[in-house]
């Protein structure tokens, strides 16, 4: 849907005289072909620990984009910078915590055949939860200032990240809440040594369907198209009969579904969470989703699993690498790296699927 | 209609970054000036700060205070340390030689920290050197916060508060260091005023590399936090370790904030095949995943052997890291509370027998070896500040908690053992007690 009316977006520097353009277009390549030199190097480098980093990359990935998709569909449909999103995963981890560990009893000993199912009622409770927490903070926070300066919601969003952040800490406290591995860790196979785990193949085999599944809902489903209506002109899909509230409030519950099923793979993964765990990743995820052309479905999961990739390969490869102090300067250098070269994002041009 | 992102993700950009930095910025710089009152009245004035409560025999003439932080992951051990003093206090009976004393407990931590915090450490310094009735302070916990309060401290007027530590352990707050001006930017009035009762991590750093000499490591992997207290240690054990034959593959800084997963890293780490991993850094620093996330790449730890310091000698390592801190070994500075004899002994019978703690935590005889040390200087002193902080230098205590030890003109205790634990069937118990021979314990001249 939608969008761009008008003009093409193009990058902030060509707004400088026209030769800035040239230098825009060369320091870009610069910067993916140093990028791929490093990839290709390191890759020549450890072949074995190449393979295994990327595959632990690709799992993170997978946790990032469930998050990230969080942020760019709340951004498609009413342009707002939910920054309270990272804290909704948040409380995503803490409810599946509550639900599975302590409530359910589930600790690793169980067979499959009971933990499944209440893995799958574990993950229901985590997606009501931060769907219907995502909807009431649209309804409180959001909504009154609809028509307000653009900066009101942004700052109020930043607000809510905080007060989420505190809530979490009052209920929870501020130590880790760990859980048992319930997840199966049982290795699937070894690269170089190293254990690929059935618990990181099941992580991307979640997420995947739920990707897709959202990408029919939005492409081919009555309501996917009042919410590109929406997005596209709020003024006219209400003249056209469609109730604008309600689209809004669908899109905020979708996103805070994902942020519960993000939220519950992430503590099966890390099996543990705490208080303040969504400001990193909410970073991050932000991060991936304007990466990937903020407002884009597919691109925020491409962007996702860029992150993932990247942070993983800062961290585990050897060849010319900062490592694992430095990945939040890495990575907040490629937000402001894309926002000065692409801001439209990776994918930005590929507008069918804006929510 | 709709515009792609333009300059309002800049702005959000700049919200995100500046928030970031704030959030990294984990206090390291203060400037504190401490200001003074006049002489002590009968009855101590209490401390007029929130973080504080109240006074333990208020009759008292001259105030003691503790500074520990009372919340988070420290506070089973620290709330064992206040009690630790209260009753070395109260079996003196309130007195020290012709003085009687009071006692008032504060707290240099928030609850959001989960641990100490500069701005909380910096305003307790300013309110005791604002109270005139404050003659000496117990603490602090964390050496971090002790580098912003020691110089206030030493400023107050009329004289230097006494500031006795059971549990710092950076060698900068006494000696020479590779970092610039220690210790002399703690005492900026030129006259010392801060002494400590444990060994500092130039013993804990050798007392690792031993103990994993011992076990036959052949190389090291070493990961710190880069605080000063993380890559410290971290820097005294790689010292140590290379004196003592071991290779060490590399030491570098990793993430430590929350939701971090370390897999990557030490699957990076992996490829350089080491026998032991080493990190100086602190278990409220995420550190159950790094321990978690170690286990799963590179198995347990009785295959990679894990060596960590007292940042993580307490039972929440066991919680957070779970069956994954299983065979881990962690150092403590000093002897472990069971194995304390003649008036140790008597003193963990007492506290037991009074306060019923589940376990006796490894500094709380420090605090009252702290608590003996102030006695000490008051009962040789004048009843001024300045004497008492003064008589913490050269003082000789016989017969105390920890057997008998002294205080060196740079405020050392002359004990230097050092306990490492092993953690066995989800709990930390004595795996040695060592003291590091002096051509481990590196030294730099004074600054």
């Amino acid at each position: 849907m939608t969008a761009e009316s008008g003009t093409a977006r193009r990058p902030m520097l060509a707004a400088l005289p026209r030769f800035s353009q040239q230098i825009n277009r060369v320091l870009t390549w610069v910067v993916v072909g140093l990028f791929v030199v490093w990839v290709v190097g390191n890759f020549i480098n450890a072949p074995k620990q190449f393979v295994s980093v990327f595959l632990l990359g690709v799992t993170l990935g997978s946790i990032y984009a469930l998050v990230a998709l969080g942020y760019t569909l709340v951004y498609g449909i009413i342009e707002l910078i939910n920054f309270a999103h990272g804290d909704v995963f948040m409380w995503g981890s803490m409810i599946a915590v509550t639900v599975s560990a302590h409530w359910l009893g589930l600790d690793g000993s169980q067979g499959w055949y009971v933990t499944a199912p209440l893995i799958f009622v574990t993950l229901l409770a985590c997606i009501a939860f931060c769907g219907t927490l995502n909807v009431a903070i649209e309804r409180l926070a959001y909504r009154p200032l609809r028509n307000a300066p653009k900066l009101a919601p942004l700052i109020t969003a930043i607000g809510m990240s905080f007060i989420l952040q505190n809530a979490g800490a009052l209920v929870y406290g501020f130590i880790e809440q760990p859980v048992p591995d319930i997840f199966p860790t049982k290795p699937l196979f070894r690269i170089g040594g190293i254990a690929y785990t059935q618990k990181s193949l099941l992580i991307v085999l979640i997420t995947i369907p739920v990707l897709l599944a959202l990408v029919y809902l939005v492409r081919s489903t009555r309501q996917g198209k009042a919410m590109r209506a929406v997005a596209q002109d709020m003024d006219a899909s209400r003249m056209m009969g469609i109730d604008v509230d309600r689209t809004i409030a669908f899109t905020f519950a979708l996103g805070g579904a994902l942020a519960g099923a993000a939220g519950l793979l992430f503590v099966m993964y890390q099996t543990s969470t705490r208080y303040d765990l969504g400001f990193q990743l909410g970073l991050f995820a932000f991060t991936a989703a304007v990466l990937g052309g903020i407002g884009n479905l597919t691109g925020a999961a491409f962007g996702a699993l860029l992150i993932g990739l990247i942070q993983a390969f800062n961290e585990g490869l050897s060849w010319h690498t900062p490592g694992s102090s430095w990945t939040q300067s890495v990575i907040f250098s490629i937000l402001i790296l894309v926002l000065v070269f692409r801001p439209q994002g990776l994918l930005g041009e590929a507008v069918s699927d804006r929510a | 209609m709709r515009r792609v992102p333009g300059r309002a993700l800049w702005v959000t950009a700049a919200v995100l970054v500046l928030a970031t930095a704030a959030a990294c910025g984990s206090g390291s710089s203060s400037d504190n000036n401490g200001t003074g009152g006049g002489g002590g009245g009968n009855a101590a004035t209490p401390v007029n700060s929130s973080t504080c409560k109240s006074v333990v025999n208020p009759d008292g003439q001259l105030l003691v205070t503790s500074d520990l932080p009372l919340n988070g992951s420290s506070s089973h051990q620290t709330t064992q340390m206040n009690q630790a003093i209260e009753m070395v206090f109260e079996q003196a009976g309130w007195k020290a030689g012709k003085y009687t004393i009071a006692f008032q407990p504060c707290d240099d931590s928030t609850p959001q920290a989960g641990t100490w915090d500069s701005t909380t450490c910096s305003a307790n310094a300013n309110a005791y050197a604002q109270d005139p009735s404050v003659i000496a302070n117990i603490g602090t916990f964390n050496s971090g916060c002790a580098e912003l309060e020691a110089p206030v401290l030493n400023q107050a007027q009329p004289g230097p508060i006494a500031m006795v530590s059971p549990a710092n352990t950076w060698p900068g707050l006494t000696q020479g260091t590779k970092v610039a001006a220690e210790p002399s930017k703690y005492f900026p009035t030129g006259t010392r005023s801060y002494a400590r009762v444990v060994a500092p991590d130039n013993f804990q750093g050798p007392a690792l590399a031993l103990t994993a000499q011992g076990l036959g490591v052949k190389s090291v992997y070493i990961l710190n936090d880069k605080q000063a207290y993380g890559a410290g240690v971290a820097q005294y054990f790689e010292d140590a370790a290379k004196k003592l034959g071991i290779q060490v593959l590399g030491n570098s800084a990793y993430n430590t904030k929350t939701g971090t997963n370390y897999q990557a890293l030490f699957q990076g780490i992996a490829a350089k095949h080491p026998d032991a991993i080493m990190v100086g850094g602190l278990i409220c620093e995420n550190g159950g995943q790094l321990i978690k996330d170690k286990v799963a790449v590179l198995g347990d730890n009785s295959k990679v052997k894990l060596f960590l310091p007292d940042g993580f000698t307490t039972s929440q390592t066991i919680t957070d890291a779970g069956k994954a801190s299983e065979g881990l070994y962690a150092s403590v500075a000093g002897v472990p509370t069971d194995q304390l004899t003649g008036a140790g002994a008597t003193f963990v019978q007492d506290f037991q027998d009074k306060y019923h703690p589940d376990f006796v935590d490894p500094y709380t005889p420090y605090a009252a070896a702290a608590a003996q040390v102030v006695l000490k200087a008051i009962e040789a002193s004048d009843g001024t500040r300045a004497s008492v902080s003064k008589n913490l230098f050269g003082a000789q205590i016989t017969d105390s908690v920890l057997g008998s030890f002294s205080i060196n003109d740079a405020g050392d205790t002359d004990q230097g053992s050092m306990t490492v634990d092993v953690a066995k069937n989800g709990k930390l118990v004595t795996y040695k007690v060592l003291t590091p021979p002096s051509n481990l314990v590196e030294t730099f001249p004074d600054q």
